[in-house]
């Protein structure tokens, strides 16, 4: 009887403080999904815009369903030179730009994870110091056009090949790789540069993954180093091929009309928009665990 | 007097012999320094030579003379940078949209991060946490492109508040709000990831006696989820006032028009339009020098006071 009292009891104080709770998950459990859709929106409206007819994508409105689905849009864009030309160039660098920041940022970690290397210190510091202090735009493109790279590949991915903040995480990575593993090699006669590519990185590939993972997409959405140094139109980037387009509103002088077809504007800016993101938001869902623990390896301090 | 000079040797020996372990240990470790040769002959290139390459902020460069061969001018570009009224424009802008995101930046992230915590039903937390990053990977180019679809006379927003033909992009007195939200929308969720990850780390032994104690899902929220964030969020925040002169330039490049160019001119916008538009090589130089020095100061100041709150905890080297 007692314990019976004791339980309603109990049973009232906790009815009564979850009055306050049931208020705060009821706006929690409303929040979450109105993030959700206000994150989700824009992408959905550009997808609708891009394969709306003419007449529906001038219309005002929310746009959240197409009326008549016209591909018109996309079929313009995948005739047009200019995008197959600049999504070849986008892929180019992507690539090349990806496998040599992961080789040049692996063969620097390796020797300043070396506990015991002379003047290890003071070579961190070297590149430290890139990220705090610039040179700025102008300085940094009379550099590159004085070595003759402009209109090149290499003067988008040179400048930012030993990139500081990748080299600090997959050195700390390797640091944690147990040095009796190199030792044991080295009494075998093994060289470092034997140990670098048989030992270490197999055992960096986990920080190696989240690296490449980061520079293909920084890689990707770059413009403003392929705005600047490739001044040929022909050598133009998918994002700037995008920003001529939706920005300066040049779309028509990429894209011609496809006989008998007519699209607006705004459905093939919007088609533009969702070809040149599709790559990342396709892949991305399988990767995005990989991101954010790259945060969590970069809050290591170096 | 004997004493002191063999002390002297006997210290010089001690040293010679030290140095001679490390030159030892260097030539031994050959093969790594010769590791380290690209990443620093690029470092040289492309980060110390455009640093040396600052000089043309002190002479008036011409194309045709070079970076040395250019006359010096001292401080000249400087007096300019000071005295001309769009530069002072830009400087107020760049600090003013900075303090607009940081201020109105800080809640969002910690709200996504608490909620997020709280929701037990695991599909729902995975899809909005995924959906949420989702915006940092995509680039501003096309950020920009969306908002000005949203926001064109055609678009949602027009719609619901029932606007007609007002071209919402161009109008000078809502576009720093419109830079600060979509910064929200773009970057809130990947900003959230350094606070869940510090939510995870709670001890949950804590919880489970608050819960014993009777403690609702509120107050466990107010005195434990709540306080394990505070140095954090101080960090975070202090951090952020360091690079209070990087307003965004990859947004506002993008999101600019003429129309609003006298709100939302930033200093990185600026030095782009002076040096790769007009072609004035010295004076964006020299305006980009400025934003490097004062942003390595505040770089140092933030991390020193930051070293300082939290006892060596919140540096970032």
């Amino acid at each position: 009887m007692v314990k019976g009292e004791m339980m309603m009891k109990k049973r009232k104080i906790k009815d009564s403080v979850c009055l306050q709770d049931k208020v705060m998950m009821a706006i929690i459990y409303i929040c979450l999904p109105m993030i959700f859709v206000i994150t989700v929106y824009p992408f959905w409206q550009t997808v609708v815009l891009s394969i709306s007819d003419r007449k529906s994508a001038m219309e005002m409105g929310l746009h959240l369903w197409p009326k008549r689905i016209e591909i018109t849009a996309y079929l313009q864009i995948l005739q047009s030179q200019s995008f197959w030309n600049s999504l070849k160039n986008s892929v180019v660098r992507c690539v090349i730009g990806t496998l040599a920041n992961l080789l040049i940022v692996s063969l620097t970690a390796y020797p300043l994870s070396k506990e015991d290397l002379p003047f290890k210190k003071g070579i961190t510091w070297i590149f430290l110091f890139t990220m705090m202090f610039t040179g700025g735009l102008i300085p940094t493109y009379l550099v590159i056009k004085g070595l003759g790279l402009l209109n090149t590949v290499w003067a988008l991915i040179l400048p930012g090949v030993a990139s500081a903040y990748n080299i600090l995480i997959t050195r700390n990575f390797m640091k944690s790789i147990p040095s009796s593993l190199v030792e044991s090699a080295l009494i075998d006669g093994a060289g470092e540069f034997y140990i670098w590519m048989k030992i270490i990185l197999p055992l960096s590939k986990p920080v190696l993954a989240t690296v490449a993972l980061w520079v293909s997409v920084v890689q990707w959405n770059a413009y403003l180093d392929a705005l600047i140094y490739m001044t040929d139109p022909d050598k133009y980037v998918l994002p700037v091929l995008l920003r001529r387009m939706l920005i300066d509103n040049q779309s028509s002088m990429y894209v011609s009309d496809v006989e008998g077809l007519v699209s607006t504007e705004e459905s093939v800016k919007s088609a533009m928009i969702i070809i040149s993101t599709l790559p990342i938001v396709l892949v991305y869902p399988y990767v995005q665990k990989y991101f954010s623990k790259g945060v969590m390896l970069g809050a290591v301090k170096g | 007097m004997n004493s002191v000079l063999s002390g002297t040797a006997g210290r010089s020996a001690v040293r010679k012999k030290e140095n001679n372990v490390i030159f030892r240990r260097m030539v031994r470790y050959k093969a790594l320094y010769l590791m380290l040769v690209p990443a620093l002959v690029c470092v040289i290139l492309f980060n110390y030579a455009p640093i040396g390459g600052l000089m043309i902020a002190f002479k008036d460069y011409n194309l045709t003379a070079g970076v040395f061969g250019s006359p010096w001018i001292g401080f000249e570009n400087f007096r300019k940078l000071f005295s001309d009224p769009t530069c002072l424009n830009v400087i107020k802008n760049t600090v003013i949209i900075s303090m607009y995101k940081l201020i109105c930046g800080i809640p969002f992230p910690i709200f996504l991060a608490v909620a997020l915590n709280e929701v037990k039903v695991t599909w729902m937390r995975k899809t909005v946490q995924t959906v949420s990053y989702l915006p940092h990977f995509i680039s501003w180019v096309v950020v920009a492109g969306m908002v000005s679809n949203i926001l064109s006379p055609t678009g949602i927003v027009a719609k619901l508040l029932n606007l007609d033909n007002v071209m919402l992009m161009t109008e000078p007195k809502i576009f720093r709000g419109l830079l600060v939200i979509t910064e929200i929308w773009k970057e809130a969720g990947w900003n959230s990831v350094i606070y869940m990850a510090a939510l995870s780390g709670i001890d949950v032994t804590l919880y489970e006696a608050a819960s014993m104690d009777g403690a609702s899902r509120m107050q466990r929220i107010r005195h434990i989820t709540l306080p394990s964030l505070t140095s954090l969020v101080v960090t975070v925040t202090i951090l952020a006032c360091g690079n209070i002169l990087n307003a965004g330039f990859d947004q506002v490049f993008n999101m600019q028009n003429s129309m609003v160019q006298e709100v939302s001119d930033i200093i990185d916008t600026y030095v782009y339009r002076m040096g790769i538009v007009e072609m004035s090589y010295s004076f964006s130089s020299a305006v980009g020098l400025f934003k490097s020095v004062t942003g390595l100061i505040m770089l140092i100041t933030v991390n020193t006071i930051s070293r300082k709150l939290t006892e060596n905890e919140g540096s970032i080297w």
